[in-house]
């Protein structure tokens, strides 16, 4: 871990020196996790490739401003959240203006009513269905794209991308407070979205079924 | 009611708090006597342990979706764009 922080530390000191290779180098090595940032925030893949684009450019833009206090990643993975953030933000404002009541710009008072159930002490779920269900990225997708924004962003951030929650609290500009219980919240809501779904699956299945057998 | 079943009522009045607690658990955040509180719940307590399990699993499933596989055709994109932003930037 250490003699790859120190070959790291090397490729940016020599991408500042104009060292083309030594750019490429730190861009194969954080190309994935920028880009699958980019899929997870924003479920499309057109606009994971412009995460992609936006970020490695704003980065090298501002490679001699980087003065490695964090770590290149966590540099590099606050300013994909940042751009991330801003095409949210515009899609938002784009939804806004065709239906003015879209439930995906529900804020972080949005998570109450799973809020309410998990402090009921007979709530549970079905850890081994949710674990299955996980398995499979699709299921995933679908469980973080029903969480509030600013809440999937913590998770990713944190969980993700190992970002430390005061690295998040600045880079999406709240209190240390604020960034840790949106990861909390993030991380309970999800529990039960997944679970839910599986409830909602059965129900499905068993409606179908249902109809099969008439 | 039981002795047993009023034990219980008893251990499950710590759930609504001590669930508020499973993420900070979960990053080792806690001192050791929360910690210790923690685990002797979740050894007893029938509901918990279920959410504890889930919640590990979602994290582990965020963290393994953490890198995808960039398309071929917006690599060799970004990689051209980066190599002419890094010449006019000499």
């Amino acid at each position: 871990m250490g003699e790859e922080a120190e070959t790291e530390q090397q490729l940016v000191a020599a991408a500042r020196r104009g060292d083309t290779e030594a750019l490429l180098s730190l861009v194969v090595r954080h190309e994935r996790a920028v880009y699958g940032l980019g899929m997870r925030l924003l479920g499309d893949r057109d606009l994971a490739e412009e995460v992609l684009q936006e970020t490695f450019a704003r980065a090298l833009a501002g490679l001699r401003s980087f003065r490695g206090d964090a770590a290149f990643g966590s540099w590099l993975y606050r300013i994909a959240a940042n751009v991330a953030g801003d095409l949210i933000r515009k899609r938002a404002r784009q939804r806004l203006h065709e239906s003015p009541l879209d439930p995906s710009l529900d804020d972080d008072e949005s998570s109450t009513s799973w809020e309410e159930r998990w402090r009921d002490p007979s709530y549970r779920v079905d850890p081994e269905a949710v674990t299955l269900r996980l398995e499979r990225l699709e299921w995933l997708d679908a469980a973080l794209d029903r969480l509030p924004e600013a809440q999937r962003m913590t998770v990713l951030l944190h969980d993700a991308l190992g970002l430390k929650v005061t690295e998040i609290a600045s880079a999406t500009g709240v209190p240390l407070p604020t960034a840790k219980a949106r990861l909390r919240r993030g991380r309970m809501a999800l529990v039960t979205i997944v679970d839910d779904m599986g409830y909602e699956e059965r129900t499905r299945n068993g409606v179908a079924g249902e109809e099969m057998e008439q | 009611m039981s002795e047993a079943e009023r034990d219980l009522k008893e251990i499950m009045k710590e759930c609504p708090e001590l669930r508020l607690l499973m993420s900070d658990y979960l990053d080792d955040l806690l001192d050791e006597q929360t910690r210790a509180r923690i685990d002797a719940h979740v050894a007893v307590c029938p509901n918990c342990p279920t959410l504890f399990r889930a919640m590990l699993a979602n994290y582990n499933a965020v963290k393994a979706s953490s890198a995808e596989d960039v398309p071929d055709s917006a690599r060799r994109q970004l990689y051209e764009r980066l190599k002419q932003m890094a010449r006019e930037l000499d």
